[in-house]
């Protein structure tokens, strides 16, 4: 146990200190030492947070399951009133398996990027400001209370920006930078809201306030019966949080900012845009799982959104051709459905969607951060082709992934997506299961497009770049081949029941995650009829609902609808791979003619505009706002100015009246003063040697030796 | 923390500034080390009056802190006129070199 | 878990202690000028720290921001123009160190030796209890202050005017 308590604080610290050391030396430490050491510089400490996090998972399996949320203070931050707020770590099984995943992919990351940013002379501000995200990140994942949660969900937006506006000399890359940090900065208006109510409530109803997850799991029953402004206040706060996770974690209407992120280097992109701050909602959501439990309309709004933005942005990257595009709306797409997991009560589905997706989808953008740079920075598919046979290792590795993302059977992308789509089936509605499962077809359509057009086929690239192509020193690639290992793999921790594994991963969750077993306003209602909340009059609901909490509720087996729903989802996702073979492999021509219609070219221009929202916001929202502006500068020019001018008037009435007093008043003073010191001057200045110092000095030394004198010898 | 952290404190400020005053050749140098000392001594009366008792008030400490503060204020606009004056006639301020009282 | 105003005490006390040899040790006169920016900074921090809160904001009002203020005009003014830095140590370096590792030990012998009567008492804003202090048992000397204020700046502007008139 004093292993755990030792090492974790060391987790998030370490990468600070990595940053603030490269970030007040790094420039003095690559114009001397070199690229290769400032690099290494920026690798160690996230090394050194990997191997501590790896470790503490494995003495965390050595404790019993009941002593397996550690709780770690540091260090009493404030105190106020009624409100007590500790800076303090959390470890369980749920920060264990987030810090594995932050400082395993971002070790490796790291190491990516030392090949990626070769050359780039800001190479130790991107390690810096790297430093700096996981810092924050860890502490978002490893914190005990909301409060610290919130400090890491800023710092990762702030680090978020400096990383997109890496090279902030192009102004496109400023504007990004800007966009990501305003658009997530509206979201977190909503998470202050859930805050201030969960404080607000807390110290109504039970009197302290601590804002600790533990303290908030007890008082949940409480702050289930208040209301706010006539709501349930847990359904208020559930969506207040949700409002922050869609700024995060780009779910509708506040996913426009990760497209754009793309400006920033390709490591930034797969870091932070793939596997770990976009992540930060779902991994919100399951910490306060337990409030959800007991909000069931506001999981349904979170699944409806969730699924919204699944399809939506699926549609969308069917139709982009910039590489990093297609696989920013990928993700958008993919974290609707860990939201849609999260929606339908199956929050261990979820983070474990979330685990897959970050090992596949860093994986994918490290591969096509690897292709841009051995291409010479071109990122338009349509210059792209055949490079398989220049590049085999990413090109390998990129297929690796695709056939996790696609769901392809036995890969972990197809044990994690299953998982999601078949508890939106069964916990969820048929509807929310339909959404999830076009929209994979969608997915497999637009990642295999997206290897078709890259790697396959006859090369669209000019002479010069095709001869300059060749496959990316070991450093870079290497993290590619291990990322594809951990894709096709990590699925076999959570094998479900109906294929014949345990479950091993949700059960490892389930201390700090449980899972909703039913339909989520089933769930609810039970647990209401439980606590003797509501009253039921019906005898024969009463005999229904009293069996106790079933630990599996299989009281009719499923397992027939599992094994067809799995068959139906793995037939359409080969169907649409197949589709994308047809049309960009076997027979471009059916393609063009397609394409020509003046429907599909209409259809296809929506998608590649991303159906203009960008430009409806900035109708809607920004132009009337900049109006706004103008009339309240021209109204401070116009008051403000006049109130300045009158008070200098009455300063200069002030001024004339004040010196005629000084007139004739001071100079008496000023006369008798200067006589009285000329007369005592005379006097003093019989004080002479040259050096005044010299003489005080002499003095100081004879004034302690005879104070030490007189104390020695007359006791 | 304790009183005699604070006096240790004091007594290093105190000693920095002795150091300064004795060894430094600029004027402006020499009253920045009386600034360091005049700040130990104030240092050393604010710490006893937090710490031990009193006989006017519980805040005599802080008063006579005050009164080194302005007392300071006065005392460093006198010499800075001075220094201005000097280096008006002499064209330099270094004290080692102004020693024109000789005799 | 750690008290946080020992933190305080600990940060205040090598602000001021390696601040202040940076002030003392300079080769660089305006690097000083500025460095006892910190330290009195840190001065009124401790002054925080045992509950003149009053006094603290004085500190930095007039010291920080009067007397500092005075002598970094008084290092510009007085500069060489060629030279930036214009002071240097070493000079009568003997002496110095005697006196003052003298002045040093035996203020911290003294200091060891005694038996303070400590006496703590909780801390209270302080801002009225002065007030009324100055205009009660401690008028006097608040007089005889302002009259030596009024004294020191006008001697300080005839000190200057005398150099014009010549």
């Amino acid at each position: 146990m004093g292993y755990i308590q030792t090492v974790i604080p060391w987790v998030p610290i370490l990468p600070l200190f990595g940053a603030i050391i490269l970030g007040v030396f790094g420039k003095k430490i690559y114009a001397s030492l070199g690229e290769n050491i400032t690099g290494i510089l920026g690798c160690t400490m996230p090394m050194i947070s990997a191997v501590l996090a790896f470790s503490s998972f494995i003495a965390l399996n050595g404790l019993e399951v009941s002593e397996r949320i550690i709780r770690i203070p540091i260090i009493n931050w404030f105190s106020v009133a009624e409100m007590n707020v500790d800076w303090a770590f959390r470890y369980d099984p749920l920060s264990a398996l987030m810090i594995m995943i932050v400082t395993g992919i971002g070790t490796l990351i790291h190491i990516y990027g030392m090949g990626y940013m070769h050359g780039d002379k800001s190479f130790w501000r991107f390690f810096s400001y790297m430093n700096l995200f996981l810092a924050a990140m860890l502490m978002l994942v490893l914190g005990d209370n909301i409060i610290i949660m919130f400090l890491g969900w800023e710092g990762v937006g702030l680090c978020s920006y400096l990383l997109i506006g890496f090279w902030f000399t192009e102004e496109a890359n400023a504007i990004a930078g800007k966009k990501a940090f305003i658009v997530n900065r509206i979201g977190d208006l909503g998470f202050l809201a859930g805050i201030f109510l969960i404080v607000l409530f807390s110290w109504k109803t039970v009197g302290t306030v601590t804002l600790s997850f533990t303290d908030f799991k007890a008082n949940i029953d409480v702050l289930s019966q208040q209301t706010f402004w006539g709501f349930p206040l847990l359904e208020v706060i559930g969506i207040c949080f949700f409002i922050g996770a869609m700024g995060k974690s780009a779910q509708i209407p506040l996913y426009v900012w990760l497209p754009d992120a793309m400006a920033g280097p390709t490591p930034v992109s797969a870091l932070i845009h793939a596997a770990t701050m976009v992540t930060a909602g779902v991994y919100m959501m399951g910490r306060t799982y337990f409030m959800y439990t007991l909000a069931p309309h506001a999981l349904g709004f979170v699944a409806i959104i969730a699924a919204m933005t699944c399809f939506f942005s699926a549609t969308i990257g069917m139709a982009q051709f910039d590489i990093k595009k297609v696989l920013a709306y990928s993700t958008v797409s993919q974290l609707g459905y860990m939201f849609l997991a999260m929606g339908v009560g199956s929050f261990s589905a979820g983070i474990f969607h979330l685990l897959t997706h970050a090992a596949f989808k860093a994986c994918l953008f490290m591969g096509s951060g690897s292709v841009i740079v051995a291409l010479h920075h071109k990122q338009d598919m349509r210059e792209m082709g055949g490079l398989l046979k220049k590049m085999p290792i990413t090109g390998f590795s990129f297929i690796a992934a695709t056939l996790a993302i696609m769901g392809f059977p036995l890969t972990s992308g197809f044990f994690s997506k299953d998982e999601i789509l078949w508890k939106a089936f069964i916990n969820g509605s048929p509807l929310l299961w339909l959404v999830g499962f076009i929209a994979a077809g969608i997915t497999s359509f637009y990642m295999w497009r997206l290897v078709f057009m890259t790697f396959f086929g006859e090369t669209r690239a000019d002479k010069h770049t095709w001869d300059n192509c060749k496959e990316q020193p070991k450093r870079t690639v290497v993290p590619i081949a291990i990322l594809a290992f951990v894709a096709l793999t990590v699925g076999f921790w959570n094998v479900p029941h109906f294929l014949g594994g345990h479950s091993n991963f949700s059960n490892f969750l389930d201390p700090v995650v449980h899972d909703i077993q039913s339909k989520p306003a089933d769930n609810f209602r039970r647990i209401q009829l439980e606590k003797g909340i509501v009253q039921h009059s019906d005898e024969s609901d009463n005999h229904s609902v009293a069996k106790p909490a079933a630990h599996s509720e299989e009281q009719v087996d499923h397992t027939a609808l599992e094994w067809g729903l799995m068959i139906a989802s793995v037939a359409w996702t080969f169907f649409t791979g197949f589709l994308a073979y047809y049309f960009y492999m076997k027979n471009p021509g059916a393609r063009a003619k397609i394409m020509s219609s003046l429907s599909a070219q209409k259809i296809f221009t929506v998608l590649n505009n991303k159906y203009f929202v960008d430009e409806f916001y900035e109708a809607v929202v920004i132009n009337p706002i900049r109006k706004l502006f103008g009339f309240l500068a021209a109204f401070d020019q116009m008051v403000v100015d006049g109130l300045v001018n009158f008070a200098g008037f009455l300063g200069r009435i002030t001024g004339t009246v004040a010196g005629l007093f000084d007139n004739q008043v001071v100079d008496g003073a000023v006369n008798g003063a200067g006589w009285t010191a000329q007369a005592g001057g005379k006097g003093a200045s019989l004080l002479q040697s040259g050096k005044i110092q010299t003489l005080i000095g002499s003095s100081l030394i004879i004034f302690v030796i005879t104070v030490v004198t007189v104390v020695v010898f007359m006791g | 923390m304790s009183l005699s952290g604070y006096l240790a404190v004091s007594i290093a400020l105190f000693t920095l500034g002795t150091i300064m005053f004795i060894s430094r050749k600029n004027t402006i140098a020499i009253l920045m080390g009386v600034e360091l000392v005049l700040n130990a001594a104030a240092l050393n009366f604010m710490a006893f009056s937090k710490f031990t008792q009193s006989q006017a008030s519980q805040l005599d400490g802080q008063i006579f802190a005050i009164f080194i503060i302005l007392m300071a204020a006065a005392e460093a606009v006198v010499a800075l006129a001075i220094a201005l004056s000097v280096y008006k006639e002499f064209k330099q301020i270094l004290a080692n070199k102004l020693v024109s009282l000789k005799g | 878990m750690i008290e946080l105003s020992e933190l305080f005490f600990y940060f205040f006390t090598v602000m001021v202690l390696g601040i202040g040899c940076i002030v003392a040790f300079s080769q660089n006169l305006l690097r000083s000028a500025f460095a006892l920016f910190f330290v009195l900074f840190g001065i009124a921090g401790f002054y925080v720290l045992l509950g003149g809160d009053f006094l603290a904001v004085v500190q930095v009002l007039v010291y920080a921001g009067g007397i500092n203020v005075l002598l970094i005009f008084g290092t510009m003014l007085t500069a060489d123009v060629a030279t930036p830095e214009s002071s240097n140590i070493s000079f009568q370096s003997v002496l110095t160190i005697v006196a003052g590792a003298g002045i040093f030990f035996l203020l911290l012998f003294i200091i060891n030796s005694a038996e303070w009567p400590i006496v703590t008492q909780e801390m209270v804003p302080t801002t009225k209890h002065i007030g009324r202090l100055l205009l009660k048992e401690y008028i006097l000397p608040f007089e005889v202050i302002s009259f030596l204020l009024l004294a020191s700046m006008i001697g300080a502007l005839v000190l200057v005017n005398k150099g014009d008139q010549r």
